[in-house]
Order: structure tokens, then sequence, then C-alpha cells
């Protein structure tokens, strides 16, 4: 068993260095690929997904911890609940960036796809965070079930847990890694693959996990089927995947 | 002064700046909150957490209000699409 111990200190440095590493690799892959936005436009883009990844991030991260919400509500503390601090998902915070992107770019009539220079920064930004959840230990709530298994990690309480943020960090590289060969996509593919792998990584992975249970599943796991589902809908309903293969470039 | 702040502030990355401090911030002040029981040294965190929060919440709505009214009247950065194109269409339907 290897031990970790619980350092949160070590949580807001790895997530600013991961939000750091993210950016490093998206300007090198913008200087390497070109842009299909011009500057103000891609910062525009950049902004909206930030604000909406807080929000997503903060209310599935409430969402998740639904037991205590209900118990807020029932006591009458539901609004000091929410204004309370603490509590994020990267689930809530992809798909709150993505929503808000849309939007934005429904509100200022952007047609082109943006996401694809985002999805290996992403593979990175998250990769590092991970760091971080792992070394909080137990405050950080996305610990693993424990386990025997001779790479068990102790987070401060001598119980040996699967060392789950370090599992996703492997498969992050391991994604990240494939999202950065110069295939030609079609415009939009890269950012989706991204997506669609990581919700349904996370929909494995947080079987592992000892989240409260809603109806077998917890309720991120829930978020993640039903926005696989809307990308799968998306996907069937592009033309572009349907007779149009070859449109755009790769990390346009 | 309007003119200058019009063609120096790049808003757009002030606001993504000020969200991401308030992100971090706000995960800080929640580690310290579930922590404290087991770690009290965490506590000492809780301060420059919710300073951090405070200042950037507040920044965020002063920044993204400006904006709102820089973009009203005209002045904002990014004020369409302004789509820059890699290639040419004739291009890009070869490919």
């Amino acid at each position: 068993m290897l031990p970790i111990g619980s350092h949160p200190a070590l949580h807001p440095v790895s997530e600013v260095l991961g939000w750091v590493a993210g950016y490093a690799v998206f300007r090198r892959l913008r200087s390497r690929d070109g842009d299909a936005l011009a500057e103000p436009v891609r910062w525009s883009v950049i902004a909206a997904a930030a604000v909406g990844a807080v929000v997503g991030s903060r209310l599935l991260g409430l969402a998740e911890q639904w037991p205590t919400l209900m118990a807020a509500q029932r006591s009458g503390h539901l609004l000091m609940l929410l204004a309370s601090p603490g509590g994020k998902t990267i689930v809530g915070g992809l798909l709150g960036g993505w929503i808000a992107v849309e939007i934005l770019k429904g509100m200022q009539h952007i047609d082109r796809r943006t996401g694809d220079l985002f999805a290996v920064p992403l593979c990175v930004g998250i990769a590092v965070g991970r760091i971080g959840c792992l070394l909080a230990g137990l405050g950080d709530g996305t610990y693993g079930n424990p386990t025997r298994l001779p790479w068990a990690v102790d987070l401060g309480d001598g119980i040996g847990r699967h060392p789950v943020q370090a599992y996703e960090i492997l498969f992050l590289l391991a994604l990240g890694f494939l999202l950065s060969r110069n295939v030609q996509l079609p415009e939009g593919v890269r950012f989706r693959i991204f997506l669609a792998s990581y919700l349904a990584w996370r929909v494995a992975v947080d079987f592992l996990k000892p989240q409260p249970l809603l109806g077998g599943m917890n309720v991120i796991q829930w978020t993640c089927l039903g926005a696989l589902a809307v990308l799968a809908l998306l996907w069937a309903k592009d033309k572009r995947f349907r007779g149009e293969a070859g449109y755009g470039r790769a990390h346009a | 002064m309007g003119a200058r702040m019009r063609s120096g502030i790049n808003f757009a990355k002030v606001v993504t700046i000020l969200a991401i401090i308030f992100g971090v911030s706000l995960g800080l002040c929640g580690l310290t909150v579930t922590l404290a029981d087991r770690v009290p040294s965490v506590l000492a965190l809780a301060p420059i957490a919710m300073t951090l929060m405070i200042f950037s919440l507040g920044g965020f709505v002063v920044v993204g209000l400006v904006w709102v009214v820089m973009y009203l009247t005209g002045g904002g950065k990014a004020q369409g699409p302004e789509v820059q194109k890699l290639f040419e269409d004739d291009e890009r339907d070869k490919r």
C-alpha cells in the first residue's frame, strides 16, 4: 500500500498548473495548426468556456451530493448550502463549458466548430489537475473504493484504496496522445471524440468511487450517459458525417 | 481614456482569468471546510481562499458589466464572428 496522505494545499496548486499546462499546449497547437477563428473571437470562446465550466462544475458538484442537498432543503438551509464553498466536478465543467460556448456561438453567429483545439489541452490540463485530487486525499471526494490490490493508496485513514485519480491520469495521457496524432479529421470530430471518450470513461471509473447512488449509479454517471446520448444524436444528425467527410481540417 | 481602454483591454482574457481564480479558490475553500476537523492546519488557508473568492467574483462582475457596456456601445473587441479562413472555400472543398 502506497502512503499518500492528505495534502489539500496542493490541490489548488495543481489545479492552477493544470490550467497553465492546458493553455501552453493550446498555444502550441494553435501556432502549429492555425485557427479557424480570429484572436478576439477565440478569446470570447475561451471566456465562455471558462465561465460555463465554473458554473457547470459547481452545479453538478452540488447535485452529486444530492442527499446533503435534500437534507438542506428539508431543514430550510438550501440557500446556505448553495452559497457555501466547495464541490466541483470536471464533468460538470466540461458540459457547462460546452453549453456556454454553443450559446455564445448562437449569439455571435459562429458556424465553425471551435472545440478541436481544446481536446488535447483538456487532456493535459485535467491530468495535471488530477494529481492535486490524488494528493488532496480524503477531503477531495474523488478517492476510490477500498481494495487489496498491490498499488492501493493510503490517503491517511489507513485503508488501501483504488488510486482512481492515477487511473484517470493514465487514461487522459493515452487519449491525449491519440488525439494529438496529426490525422486529418472532419472539423469538430477531435473534440467530440475527446468528450465522448472522457464521459464513457467516467461512467466506467465512477463504479470504483464511493458516491451516493441513485438507481445503481451516481449523478455524474447518469449525467455522462445523458450527455453521451446527446452527442450520439448530434453525431447522427450531422450532415458532415453522413456524406461530406473530409470537411474542414484537423485542429481547425 | 475610453478609447485607450477599448484598444488596450482584452475583456475576454480578463474574464477568463477571473473565472479560473474564482473556480480554484472555491475549490480550495471547500477543501478547507471539509478537512477542518481532521487537519486543523488547513484552516490557515481559509482566509486566503475567501479573499480570492470575493475579489475574483467582484472583479468578474465589474469587468463583465464594463465589457457588456463596451460591447453595447460598439467598443468591445469581439463584435462578430470575424472568422479567419485558413483556406479558401475552393481549396477546402478539394481536401
